[in-house]
C-alpha cells in the first residue's frame, strides 16, 4: 500500500498562550538580568581586592626573595638599624655572615659581639649583615628580603669569572 | 507609536531591553513552533522547544548583527541547533523549563484529532527525510517549508550562500530517486516548494 508524505499545515498558537508565555519569558529574563546584574557587581568589587592581593603578594615576594645585586662588598652593621655604624669589607666568595663574624671578632665594631648575625639585601642591592635582634627576623623587621640561598653559588661564579 | 522594524527589536534587545524581546516573541512565536514541530512531528515537544529557543536566543541575543532587519532566520538558525543538541539545549535550560506555566497549547486546542493526525504525518515524512544528511534536511526544512530565501537559510546556518544551493539541490535530487520508491507518494510540497 501507498504511503502519502506531506507535510501538515501550519497551526497558529493561540493568542492567549502567546501572551502567557510571553509574561513568563518577561518574568524569566527580568530575572537574569538581576543575577547577571548581582554577578557584576560581585565582579566589580572583587576585581580591585584582587589586585591589591596581586600587588601586596607581588611585593612580599619581591622583598622577601629579592637577589642582591652588589656582589663585590659587603657592609657589617653593629646594630638592626639601617642607621647604624658600618663597615665595608671585600666579598670574598665565604657566607657574608661568616665574613662579619671575623670583622666583629677582631673588634672594628665594638666589644658587645652578637651571638647572632643575619644577612639581608639592601633597597640598594647590597648585602648587609645584622646583629640579629631578639624577635629574629632582622631582615622582616628593617623592610628587606633576607639573603637568598642561591647567594652562595652566584658569589662563587662571580669570584671565579675574571 | 508606530510598530517597531526588526532591527530596532533587535537593538534594543541586546541592549538588554526585554519589552523589546517579548515583541519578537509574539511576533516569531508560532513560526518558531511550527518549525520545531516539523523537526520532531511532536506538537508538546515543539511547545517546549519553543520556549528553549527563545532563552537561547536571549543568551545569544548579542551574536545578531544590528543591520540584520529580519530576527526569524536567525532564530530559526538557533532552533535547528537546539534541536540537534536538544539534551544538551534542554539540560541549560532546565530551571527555566521547570517554571513554564501549566498550561499547553493542547488545553486551548479544540483541533487535539487533527493535531494527532498531523503529528502521525509528519513523523512518517520525516522517517523518509532521515535518509538525507542532516546539513541537507536542515537546508530543505529552512528553505521549503519555512520558505527562506538562500540568504536567509545561509545566515540561518553560518554557511555561504553556494553551499546552501549545493545542498538544497543535492537534497531534492536524493528526494526524486526516493520518489520512485513505489512505498512512497511524495507531496509536492515536501520538496518542490519556490525560493527565490
Amino acid at each position: 500500500m501507498s504511503e502519502r508524505l506531506r507535510i501538515p499545515t501550519r497551526r497558529e498558537l493561540p493568542a492567549a498562550w502567546i501572551e502567557r508565555r510571553r509574561s513568563h519569558l518577561l518574568a524569566e529574563l527580568a530575572g537574569r538580568l538581576a543575577a547577571s546584574r548581582r554577578r557584576r557587581r560581585i565582579v566589580i568589587a572583587l576585581v580591585p581586592a584582587v589586585l591589591v592581593l596581586l600587588a601586596a603578594t607581588a611585593f612580599t615576594t619581591y622583598a622577601v626573595t629579592r637577589e642582591p645585586t652588589h656582589l663585590e662588598s659587603i657592609g657589617c652593621y653593629d646594630r638592626a638599624s639601617l642607621g647604624a655604624n658600618t663597615a665595608i669589607v671585600s666579598a670574598d666568595g665565604r657566607d657574608p655572615v661568616t665574613i662579619c663574624a671575623a670583622v666583629w671578632r677582631q673588634g672594628a665594631l665594638g666589644t658587645n659581639v652578637p651571638k647572632q648575625l643575619e644577612a639581608c639585601v639592601l633597597q640598594t642591592g647590597a648585602i648587609g649583615v645584622f646583629p640579629r635582634s631578639d624577635g629574629g627576623d632582622t631582615c622582616g623587621s628593617l623592610g628587606l628580603a633576607r639573603l637568598p640561598a642561591s647567594y652562595a653559588a652566584h658569589a662563587k661564579r662571580s669570584k671565579a669569572s675574571p | 507609536m508606530g510598530e517597531l522594524t526588526g532591527a530596532v527589536l533587535w537593538q534594543r534587545a541586546a541592549a538588554g531591553e526585554t519589552t523589546a524581546f517579548g515583541t519578537i516573541f509574539e511576533r516569531h512565536a508560532s513560526t518558531v513552533y511550527n518549525f520545531c514541530f516539523r523537526r520532531t512531528g511532536d506538537w508538546a515537544q515543539a511547545e517546549e522547544l519553543t520556549a528553549i529557543v527563545f532563552l537561547e536566543a536571549w543568551r545569544r541575543r548579542t551574536q545578531v548583527e544590528p543591520e540584520r532587519s529580519d530576527a526569524l532566520p536567525w532564530l530559526l538558525g538557533v532552533a535547528t541547533n537546539v534541536i540537534r543538541n536538544l539534551r544538551r539545549s534542554q539540560r541549560r535550560h532546565r530551571a527555566a523549563l521547570e517554571r513554564l506555566p501549566r498550561e499547553r497549547v493542547a488545553d486551548f486546542a479544540v483541533d487535539v484529532d487533527e493535531r494527532l493526525d498531523d503529528e502521525r504525518q509528519m513523523r512518517a515524512a520525516l522517517r523518509a527525510l532521515e535518509k538525507l544528511p542532516h546539513a541537507d534536511q536542515d537546508v530543505l526544512a529552512l528553505c521549503v517549508w519555512e520558505e527562506l530565501t538562500y540568504e536567509q537559510a545561509a545566515l540561518a546556518l553560518g554557511v555561504p550562500v553556494g553551499t546552501v544551493r549545493s545542498r538544497l539541490s543535492r537534497a531534492r535530487a536524493r528526494l526524486r530517486e526516493l520518489t520512485s520508491d513505489p512505498g512512497h507518494e511524495w507531496d509536492e510540497r515536501l520538496v518542490t516548494e519556490e525560493t527565490s
